[in-house]
């Protein structure tokens, strides 16, 4: 299980300080499958990189006896300079995958991937799809708990959303996924519960279609004002 | 479930990290070309040749009878360029890697200590090769006190190291303020007796040139190679020492305080 507690984050800007959360309080729904929704700038991605360890908050914490993996998103992670190759050995070493253990990771993210000769070329070559294949699938070679998918589904194409889908429900036979989308339908067919970030405030729904609901709802409501 | 990797120890992790961002920063330096080796090797190897041109066109300076002139600035130049290395690739260290900070293990100062020991590797290859030649060119290439040569390297590294962790936090989102750094650098070059001997300046100038660490440990270098040399005045042994622990103390501090505000780009 994974609890916020207390949680505040804030940025300073020339414009002041900035609040993303104030006092965030809650507990993420067990199941397989959490989706992380939100209207652009609301926190999302701040709250994946909380939870994946990378940001610090000004107070608060978070509560976890699970393993949860960096956030998977377009951004970072990966250097445009090297290939997909040298990138996924670049995480092997830092995760303490040597040896044998790496050429199978290496394999196994180079047979996922499906970018043919690309996947010895530098990653500034690459699509934001291939990108996208690489980045999902080195993060797929690892066992986690949790995985935080931050938009990468959303550049694939269909043949990469079908493999990605299947590689997902096999892990999440015993794993669990936290995804950020603002495709719908992903978060249908991935996840059980839903939390919405709005406002600095963060409303769990552990029912799918009424977290969806109270999602859309929201942006309608914005939308008129 | 996380089957790898589970239960290492911090200093554990911190290894493979730095071991990580190491082959990381030498295949983004070289990227398998040799025009890479080419230019590192290249820059120390025109710097000599230029000053052979000015000594040989202007005036033969005397740095002392028995001594070795080439090698009397090859082992000041190249542990300078240990120093130098470290001080502003270490500055540049954490922009350049931030979007590796999105795996928990990678710290920014890792990238830090990457760099320098990178700019030890590379560095320390190429003075093999440079006192390799000096020594079939039949040059003094062995130190008179060897010990006391890698010390002086020792204390470049940590030197370059420490400024440069204190620049990276500096000027962390200004990115302008690190031109300002490199433009320091170069002028302190010249200033620290490795091109211009710095016995011909007069005792109050050189008062305030030896208070540069850079120009005490080049001194360093050369007593440490010439049993008989004499180095300037005010030359101290321990200053550059002094130095070091203060400048290391000062970069742990100003890291530990910001290092969160410094995995976040800028």
């Amino acid at each position: 299980m994974i609890e916020i507690r207390n949680l505040t984050k804030s940025y300073p800007t020339e414009l002041g300080r900035k609040y993303v959360f104030r006092n965030l309080n809650f507990a993420v729904p067990e199941g397989s499958g959490v989706g992380l929704l939100g209207r652009n700038g609301a926190g999302k991605s701040t709250l994946l990189r909380i939870l994946g360890g990378i940001e610090a908050a000004d107070r608060g914490k978070v509560i976890t006896d699970k393993s949860i993996s960096w956030p998977v998103g377009l951004g970072g992670g990966f250097q445009g300079s090297l290939s997909a190759r040298e990138n996924v050995r670049f995480v092997c070493r830092v995760l303490g995958a040597t040896g044998d253990e790496m050429r199978a990771k290496e394999a196994y993210v180079e047979e996922f991937a499906e970018i043919g000769e690309y996947f010895d070329l530098p990653l500034s070559t690459y699509s934001s799809g291939m990108r996208a294949r690489v980045t999902f699938g080195t993060s797929m070679a690892f066992d986690y708990d949790y995985y935080l998918i931050d938009e990468v589904m959303a550049v694939g194409d269909p043949n990469f959303r079908k493999k990605a889908s299947a590689v997902f429900r096999d892990k999440l036979q015993k794993a669990s996924v936290i995804l950020v989308s603002h495709n719908m339908n992903d978060i249908r067919e991935m996840c059980t519960a839903v939390i919405v970030v709005e406002r600095g405030e963060a409303a769990v729904y552990k029912d799918l279609a009424e977290g969806i609901e109270a999602y859309t709802g929201a942006l309608k409501g914005s939308a008129k004002q | 479930m996380l089957s790898i990797g589970l239960g290492r120890t911090s200093w554990e992790v911190q290894r493979a990290v730095v071991y990580a961002l190491l082959v990381r920063e030498l295949k983004t330096r070289f990227g398998g070309k040799l025009i890479g080796i080419f230019w590192v090797l290249f820059e120390p190897a025109a710097n000599i040749a230029i000053l052979l041109y000015i000594r040989g066109v202007l005036i033969e300076r005397n740095v002392g009878a028995t001594i070795d002139w080439v090698t009397y600035h090859v082992v000041a130049m190249i542990p300078y360029f240990v120093f130098r290395g470290c001080w502003l690739r270490g500055m540049e260290a954490i922009t350049s890697n931030s979007g590796l900070f999105s795996y928990r293990q990678v710290k920014p100062i890792d990238a830090i200590i990457a760099r320098a020991l990178l700019e030890v590797l590379v560095y320390g290859t190429v003075f093999i090769i440079v006192m390799t030649g000096l020594g079939w060119l039949e040059y003094k290439f062995i130190p008179d006190n060897p010990l006391m040569f890698f010390w002086a390297v020792f204390l470049f590294f940590v030197i370059g190291t420490a400024w440069g962790c204190i620049s990276a936090v500096l000027t962390h989102g200004r990115p302008n303020a690190r031109m300002f750094v490199r433009l320091t650098s170069i002028p302190m070059y010249m200033l620290s007796g490795v091109i211009i001997p710095l016995k011909q300046f007069p005792p109050d100038v050189l008062e305030i040139l030896m208070l540069n660490p850079a120009a005490q440990l080049v001194e360093t270098t050369r007593v440490a190679y010439f049993e008989g040399y004499k180095p300037p005045m005010f030359f101290d042994f321990s200053y550059p020492a002094e130095v070091a622990v203060v400048s290391l103390g000062v970069a742990m501090l100003i890291y530990h305080l910001n290092r969160f505000k410094l995995m976040r780009r800028g």
